[in-house]
């Protein structure tokens, strides 16, 4: 860019740069944690024939029974609606329950409060049979409530009010930020590797990060992720916890003993996206 | 913070500040299943994007096209700028990819 105006921020970074679009929000809700319906659990997954849950749609809690671990998950989702698909086409009596998120776009992503008792795993996927999104978070205190905002990048979505504000454009003419869309107020963000991961679950390592502002009500972006670590042969199963301690993000992990052991390996480690946010700047 | 650009919303709600960051969508691609897929990506130089994944579950698909532990393997190479999924998940994966700035 060889004119117009620059804005920088204090860490020298340049909010509006005119290379993609500034994320608003398309929705805000109380996640929603799964319902029993049908003799099935409604949440992220489908039944076989409704006859069981499936939870290996999304990983259960280590050491949890299946209705405690479901218990613990909060969904992005404007409920009570359910989507559902009976049956299928390849000669599998599956069906389909699910939590459809107000995301409705591939590439929208979800935020949520960040949970006082911190998170183990995330789902995130995109139900082809019900065309909706299923985006929660597996909480380790399954009482806890959350708030979740979708930020998306399509501007018919959001929310404009009013006819006056700061608008600014890509080379090509194109609309990349609406000051009068309710913006995600991004703080910082970081990636944990996957082999930093693998410390943890299979070392006990803690990580931490100590983002470069510490907000009072923290909210978050992640990516799918369930990481977890359970060998053939063993009875020790092991899973993370994503916890804030008021200034920073630790990574640790807790392993349950069961009283038989696996006969399968369960071995996962995948890289953890934390973006930092807040829910509107503190006035 | 004493210095910077403000930005209120006509609410009196103040949504961008000197220590505000901006999360902007840049491109997405989709990987369709069993194939390992390479894209060039546009528009990055300083900045490295942020990827993610969201699992895309087709209807009937299930049995023969999942396993609950197999995951796409996602690379990316600044320098050429590419970005690289095999999609081990055997079901179609959709990568976004954003700046942070």
């Amino acid at each position: 860019m060889t004119w117009g105006l620059q804005f920088v921020n204090a860490y020298g970074e340049e909010p509006l740069r005119p290379d993609g679009v500034v994320m608003g929000v398309r929705a805000r809700g109380l996640c929603v944690a799964p319902e029993r319906s049908g003799g099935v659990y409604v949440g992220i997954y489908f039944s076989e024939g409704g006859a069981y849950p499936d939870y290996g749609y999304f990983p259960p809690f280590a050491g949890d029974g299946i209705g405690t671990a479901l218990s613990r998950w909060r969904f992005a989702s404007l409920g009570p609606e359910v989507a559902e698909v009976p049956g299928s086409s390849d000669g599998h009596a599956d069906s389909y329950r699910a939590c459809p998120s107000p995301a409705t776009d591939l590439r929208d992503m979800i935020f949520f409060q960040m949970p006082a008792g911190g998170f183990s795993t995330v789902a995130d996927v995109w139900v082809e049979a019900l065309g909706c999104r299923v985006t929660g978070l597996g909480l380790l205190d399954a009482a806890e409530e959350i708030e979740f905002a979708v930020a998306t990048p399509d501007f018919a979505a959001m929310s404009r009010p009013g006819s006056y504000g700061l608008q600014t454009f890509d080379a090509g003419g194109a609309l990349i930020y609406d000051s009068r869309a309710e913006t995600i107020v991004v703080r910082d963000w970081h990636v944990f590797s996957a082999d930093e991961i693998r410390s943890v679950l299979v070392d006990g390592v803690t990580l931490t990060w100590a983002p470069r502002v510490a907000p009072a009500d923290p909210w978050i972006a992640t990516a799918y992720n369930r990481s977890t670590r359970l060998l053939n042969g063993s009875r020790d199963a092991s899973d993370l916890i994503i916890q804030w301690t008021g200034a920073a993000f630790t990574v640790s992990r807790r392993t349950y003993r069961s009283d038989y052991r696996s006969n399968w390996n369960a071995v996962v480690y995948q890289s953890l996206v934390i973006i930092l946010a807040e829910s509107e700047a503190a006035a | 913070m004493t210095h910077g650009l403000e930005v209120y919303r006509a609410s009196g709600a103040k949504q961008m500040d000197g220590d505000t960051a901006t999360l902007r969508f840049v491109a997405l691609e989709v990987a369709p299943a069993n194939e390992e897929t390479e894209f060039t990506v546009p528009q990055f130089d300083d900045v490295i994007g942020l990827l993610r994944f969201v699992q895309i579950y087709e209807r009937g698909r299930r049995r023969d096209a999942w396993s609950p532990y197999s995951f796409p393997s996602i690379t990316w190479e600044n320098g050429p700028k590419r970005l690289s999924i095999t999609s081990e998940a055997r079901v179609p994966v959709a990568v976004g990819l954003y700046h942070f700035a």
